[in-house]
């Protein structure tokens, strides 16, 4: 089970600030979305490459806690659905915002 | 692993109680190696856990070391064994089977324990990821 570095995110262009005129719009403060996202990401990977190590490890025999692999697994698996329900929760704000032209 | 600690922790637990099982697998395997009254007989494994500091903010359970039996053993009076001594007596390690099986069980429902730790916290954080779905 190999999975692709994640790099595609760091590499997105930034979004334009919203412009200061806009005074109705507050103040963005604290850690953005974006970033927030690739934070999760980066954990993910790293959990990720954790299981997938221990995996390697199970496969030629040397691993010596049996359990270890298995609470990786069980971690790598509740990252990503966490990671998957940040995602789904951000795209459907985002088509609710969308709807409101229509 | 700040994120999903509590199956981390538990697992920590599950070591070392994999280490105490072995250590008893350990005792239990070499409980009747017979030894000449000369020398030493196998000691007898105690695994010593002791708390990972949750001020570090890691928590968890470590084997901190293992402390060694009596090398003197027991002596049995056995004159038929080529290792007996010239008044018929060889060295057994001081292993009582009895307490070993108490220990093994010990062991091994403390990690039942602490493997039921893990899958329950999966089941609690898998809950908190499905808030507000469906």
């Amino acid at each position: 089970m190999t999975i692709d570095a994640v790099g595609a995110v760091s590499a997105l262009p930034a979004l334009p600030p919203i412009s200061a005129s806009d005074s109705s719009a507050p103040s963005s403060s604290g850690t953005d979305f974006g970033a927030m996202v690739a934070q999760g990401l980066q954990r993910l990977q790293q959990v990720q490459d954790n299981a997938d190590h221990l995996a390697v490890q199970a496969a030629t025999g040397s691993l010596t806690d049996v359990h270890d692999y298995m609470i990786a697994a069980t971690e790598a698996n509740l990252a990503t659905s966490l990671t998957v329900a940040v995602r789904n929760r951000a795209l459907e704000s985002f088509n609710e915002i969308m709807r409101m032209q229509a | 692993m700040t994120i999903f600690s509590a199956i981390g922790i538990a697992g920590t637990g599950v070591t070392v109680y994999r280490k105490w099982l072995d250590a008893v697998a350990d005792n239990v395997a070499n409980m009747n190696d017979a030894q000449s009254t000369s020398g030493q007989v196998f000691r007898a494994r105690y695994v010593q856990a002791r708390a990972v500091d949750y001020g570090t903010g890691e928590g968890g359970a470590v084997v901190a070391g293992t402390a060694l039996g009596d090398p003197k053993g027991r002596l049995v009076y056995e004159p038929e064994n080529p290792l007996a001594d010239r008044e018929g007596y060889v060295r057994y390690p001081d292993i009582d089977l009895g307490s070993q099986m108490t220990q093994m069980i010990m062991a091994q429902r403390a990690y039942q324990a602490n493997l039921t730790v893990v899958d329950r916290a999966k089941d609690a954080y898998q809950a908190a990821i499905q808030i507000g779905k469906g």
